[in-house]
């Protein structure tokens, strides 16, 4: 770098400046100059250093342009400062100047069209946001009495479940001597059985109460069997004289029900040990059949054991369920409860979920009076406290012995003093209240809807649980009236059977004699034997 | 407030030496007064391979007092036609725009001023716009419309500007 013999004038060497020159090629370069010189004059100066002529050379220094005329100094330059030159336009015509480089920018203004989208994608969520709540319009004002029942158990989803998948309820479940055995403590309820024999023959059917029991763990199973029954229900209404069908029913059958249901047992009763015996017994001998008398040396066998067995399992549901985990349903249900998709499937489901129900009222009121006799309590504890007395006594019970033999941890369980003595704690009985009143909420319900039937005083429309209630009714009432001499010929002693059946589409007469007969004069048995023929 | 004065000077002045001392390419940058350290000049030299290639153009940038919590505003002038640049030498760029979600929707709150910026990447972006106009959300929409629709009419204004900032000198 030159620039040394530009210096002219008397100022001493040391009071120069030393100033950067920075070229838009990117290349720079060192300047000794003084501060008092014009700009023109340094423009020379800096000439020396690069190709670039005098009057071509644009210095910026400090966002100025430097104008020939004015001093570095009066610009502010000092030492070791940068001034920036680039290329200008000169008169005569010069070749291209060299390209700088580009310095990498932060920001990015080709982004706002991702602004855009992202704008987009908001109104996409918000229609999103607004489908979803049509559609939760449309669903509860479409139907407002499912929603009501929805939410009933969608309260204690946790609970319900817990109560029936644990070992205990499942093997209940199989068992209908146990079932009946504690119906049969409500003198009421006993009264309507023997009045209406078809009553007795869905007790004795374990599939229809292992329905039952499907139907109330699983919520969507049951929305969809009430929707069904309520189409069934439609469609019997709408053919002639089907109302006053519906209406007989229900005020033979469907209110003396109710009212069995809910009235309140008699203590005296429910504390004798031999209640349950003494009705079994005197149910029975109004039977005079092969399978009742099957029936019989059933209850024989399990009567004795009844009044110590009967209140044990139901105290240990809650924990027990939640202990086991996970629910054990066997294949062979699942494709019965698809098979409920029928009319005739849904009208015996449906009228087990009643009972069901109803019996599970029941059963959380006999147990409740049961925990609250001392001399009970006093037994109960003296039995859980004596592990040899309580595995002596669960080994008499066939059932539970079975289920003692094929599940080890569930005999450690009940083998356990901490466990039975957690199981005794008033948390557990808490928990069994609040299942009792959700319970009792929904028999209340079903009471509502009654009284809405009333009051419309023949009016076609009827609510779902009056429609349910009624046609959970219709194999029952077809047992009405008749005579059960054995000599009447199986036309006639069918005749109303036969008559439902017509009406459901089974149009071989022959078939469903045979079925009835089979069966009993159970309608929903002979339907689903019906089927199964068909099936085949 | 003395204590933000305090702060926003010292920031500039300190952001002041360091552009004198390390210049970065494509522009200079000073004081219009050097009583005055909120008000700064910049010569912008047109980016190469660009239609502003050649030019000089003068802005003025004018920082807040709770700087750098809001961002400065900056305006050329020099005659200036951008699509994003307002007829009175305004610019609008996104990260001269103040914190928050944008109105309008075109802008994501990360693309707003944030205090992490400086004199020289607020130049820097200014001198990127030169290279890439954004016409989905014009400040000149005459220019926009040019620059869109008709091309060479666009470039023969630039044409004009570049050699009116030459003649300046």
């Amino acid at each position: 770098m030159g620039g040394g013999d530009a210096d002219a004038g008397g100022e001493p060497a040391a009071a120069q400046a030393t100033l950067h020159i920075r070229c838009t090629n990117g290349s720079k370069f060192a300047v000794r100059a003084d501060l008092g010189a014009t700009v023109g004059t340094f423009k020379a100066i800096v000439a020396d250093s690069c190709d670039v002529p005098a009057p071509q050379q644009r210095l910026i220094y400090k966002g100025r342009i430097l104008k020939d005329e004015q001093t570095l100094a009066s610009y502010g330059v000092e030492t070791d400062h940068t001034i920036h030159m680039v290329r200008g336009a000169a008169p005569p015509p010069a070749s291209t100047a060299p390209a700088a480089n580009q310095e990498p920018t932060t920001a990015a203004p080709a982004s706002s069209p991702a602004a855009g989208l992202g704008g987009l994608l908001q109104n996409l969520g918000a229609t999103g946001a607004a489908a979803n709540s049509g559609g939760l319009g449309l669903f509860g004002s479409g139907l407002p009495e499912l929603d009501h029942m929805q939410q009933q158990l969608a309260e204690n989803p946790n609970l319900m479940r817990e109560i029936m998948n644990m070992p205990l309820m499942q093997n209940l479940m199989n068992s209908p001597e146990l079932i009946r055995s504690i119906i049969m403590n409500n003198p009421q309820m006993r009264e309507l059985i023997d009045r209406n024999p078809d009553l007795a023959h869905v007790l004795n059917d374990p599939s229809i109460m292992r329905q039952t029991f499907e139907a109330v763990r699983n919520p969507e199973l049951m929305r969809e069997m009430m929707r069904n029954t309520d189409r069934a229900m439609s469609n019997i209404e709408s053919s002639p004289e089907g109302f006053n069908m519906l209406r007989r029913m229900y005020e033979t059958v469907q209110e003396p029900f109710l009212n069995a249901t809910t009235m309140g047992s008699e203590g005296d009763r429910n504390s004798n040990p031999f209640a349950a015996l003494l009705g079994n017994q005197g149910s029975n001998q109004a039977r005079d059949s092969a399978a009742n008398g099957t029936t019989t040396a059933s209850d024989t066998t399990s009567g004795a054991p009844a009044p110590n067995t009967n209140p044990l399992p139901n105290p240990w549901g809650p924990n027990a369920g939640s202990a086991q985990g996970a629910a054990r349903s066997p294949p062979a249900t699942n494709t019965r409860s698809t098979t409920a998709g029928g009319p005739g499937g849904l009208g015996s489901a449906d009228f087990g979920s009643t009972l069901g129900a109803s019996g599970g009222g029941s059963d959380a009121t006999f147990l409740t009076q049961v925990l609250q006799n001392p001399t009970m309590m006093q037994m109960m504890q003296n039995i859980m406290s004596n592990p040899q007395s309580m595995n002596q006594l669960l080994n008499m019970n066939p059932n539970v012995r079975n289920m003692m033999e094929s599940n080890t941890q569930m005999r450690e369980m009940i083998q356990n003093p901490e466990f039975i003595r957690q199981l005794t704690s008033p948390e557990t009985l808490q928990q069994l209240i609040s299942f009792q009143q959700s319970l009792m909420s929904q028999l209340g319900q079903q009471q509502t809807g009654q009284e809405r039937t009333q009051s419309a005083s023949g009016a076609g429309n009827v609510n779902l649980n009056t429609l349910m209630n009624m046609f959970s009714g219709l194999g029952a009432g077809g047992g009405l009236g008749v005579p059960n001499a054995p000599n009447v010929p199986p036309e006639e002693l069918y005749a109303t059977q036969l008559a439902q059946l017509q009406e459901m589409g089974f149009f071989d007469t022959q078939e469903n004699i045979r079925a009835l007969a089979a069966t009993a004069g159970n309608v929903h048995a002979a339907v689903e034997r019906l089927l199964g023929n068909m099936g085949q | 407030m003395a204590t933000t004065t305090t702060q926003a000077s010292l920031l500039l002045q300190k952001q002041l030496r360091d552009l004198a001392k390390h210049p970065v390419d494509g522009f200079s940058a000073g004081l219009v007064d050097d009583s005055n350290v909120f008000e700064w000049q910049v010569t912008i030299i047109g980016p190469p391979d660009t239609l502003y290639d050649g030019g000089y153009f003068n802005a003025i940038m004018s920082f807040p007092q709770n700087y750098p919590n809001s961002p400065p505003s900056v305006r050329f002038t020099s005659e200036m036609w951008h699509p994003n640049v307002y007829p009175d030498g305004r610019v609008c760029i996104s990260i001269l725009h103040p914190p928050g979600e944008d109105p309008n929707g075109y802008e994501l709150a990360s693309e707003r001023w944030t205090p992490v910026h400086t004199v020289e990447s607020i130049v820097l972006s200014i001198i990127s716009m030169l290279s890439s106009p954004n016409d989905e959300s014009p400040a000149n929409i005459e220019a926009a419309k040019e620059w869109r629709e008709q091309r060479e009419d666009f470039k023969k204004k630039v044409r004009r500007i570049v050699r009116k900032s030459q003649e300046m000198f």
